[in-house]
């Protein structure tokens, strides 16, 4: 055989090696792929396109939620003028709700899209002190809300005394949301809530119960707008559903 | 097991500082979770590179895994850890340093 070739299992004859015995083969550094330089723009496109998805990816929760309190607001407004004592539960339960139902609603879909093969996401929750400042401002409005029954009664509080501030404020920050995120849905939400909250004061017969309705019909919008979003891009995606990442490891 | 923490390269993250692993941080910064499905489609990497990727940022601890079987097909999904969204701001403070603050 001769000494300077050297065939390796293939039988490919390679060509002499040229290091000194013991010598260790310079090792590539394991990068995970073809290394490339960084693009930020690249990087702050994508980055942008996955809040836009990721954010479409709860527009089927957030329109099921919304018609479910839509209905509940309907129901109460059906049922007519009750009791003051009535008023105070019934609208804690419903706003209270609204939380649980959406989170339940959306973990099940994002579970049967994981099963599906298809891209589950969830978006990026706000900071916790966010969300302990908004707990804070609702549980004040509900404290005035239950104030307000027991001193001047149920259908008093219409208009200026409640639904006109909260519904103003709500449909502001839904409006600055939408036009930061430039997700023009949610502007529009904005929008149509705070126009919502002002007609009690033009129409003396808007109920609070009819502000819900409403509301929960510019979310309804807004959701099935995300929704129609998302369905656009899975739909465009070439992928099979398949998961090699979890197989690779699992086998 | 977490490996190390990549080098700084004048103050940029080695791990971040590629172009793919930017795009798939920069991705997971903005998500609470994401499946695989999700980060091959937005990153638009071939499965074998983005499996790779991930596999150097969970090593890292950057990024947190999780796997399960969903109707037997498998199903990973994954996060940006506390300590991967502090290199993330740290790198995007290094970078605006590095550039003036231009894109």
């Amino acid at each position: 055989m001769n000494a300077e070739r050297h065939n390796d299992v293939t039988g490919q004859d390679r060509p002499p090696d040229s290091r000194t015995p013991g010598e260790e083969q310079p090792r590539r550094p394991q990068t995970g792929g073809n290394d490339r330089p960084p693009d930020p723009r690249a990087a702050g496109s994508a980055r942008g396109h996955a809040v836009r998805i990721a954010n479409a990816a709860s527009g089927l929760a957030i329109l099921i939620t919304a018609v479910a309190v839509g209905a509940a607001g309907a129901l109460m407004s059906g049922l007519g003028e009750r009791e003051a004592a009535y008023y105070g539960p019934a609208w804690v339960a419903i706003l209270v709700g609204i939380g649980p139902v959406y989170w339940a609603l959306f973990l099940l879909l994002k579970r049967a899209r994981g099963r599906a093969g298809l891209p589950s996401v969830e978006a990026k929750r706000p900071p916790a002190v966010r969300v302990a400042l908004l707990g804070l401002a609702v549980a004040l409005y509900l404290a005035l809300f239950g104030a307000a029954v027991i001193l001047f009664g149920a259908r008093r509080m219409n208009g200026l005394l409640l639904v006109l501030p909260f519904g103003v404020l709500f449909g502001g920050v839904w409006l600055v949301r939408g036009c930061l995120a430039r997700e023009w849905e949610d502007a529009i939400v904005g929008v149509g809530i705070a126009a919502v909250s002002v007609l009690p004061v033009v129409h003396g017969a808007v109920t609070p119960e009819v502000w819900l309705v409403l509301a929960a019909a510019c979310f309804a919008v807004s959701g099935a707008v995300k929704h129609l979003r998302w369905r656009r891009w899975v739909r465009r995606l070439p992928m099979g559903g398949e998961d090699t990442s979890a197989r690779e490891v699992l086998s | 097991m977490t490996a190390p923490p990549a080098k700084a390269n004048n103050g940029l993250d080695g791990l971040i500082h590629e172009g793919a692993r930017l795009v798939i941080v920069s991705v997971l910064s903005e998500c609470q979770t994401a499946d695989f499905n999700f980060l091959l489609a937005t990153t638009e990497l071939t499965r074998g590179n983005l499996s790779a990727h991930m596999k150097r940022l969970v090593d890292a601890g950057y990024v947190e895994e999780r796997k399960e079987f969903l109707d037997r097909k498998p199903h990973t999904e994954y996060r940006l850890t506390r300590t991967g969204r502090r290199a993330f701001r740290a790198y995007k403070k290094a970078w605006r340093q590095l550039t003036g603050g231009a894109a």
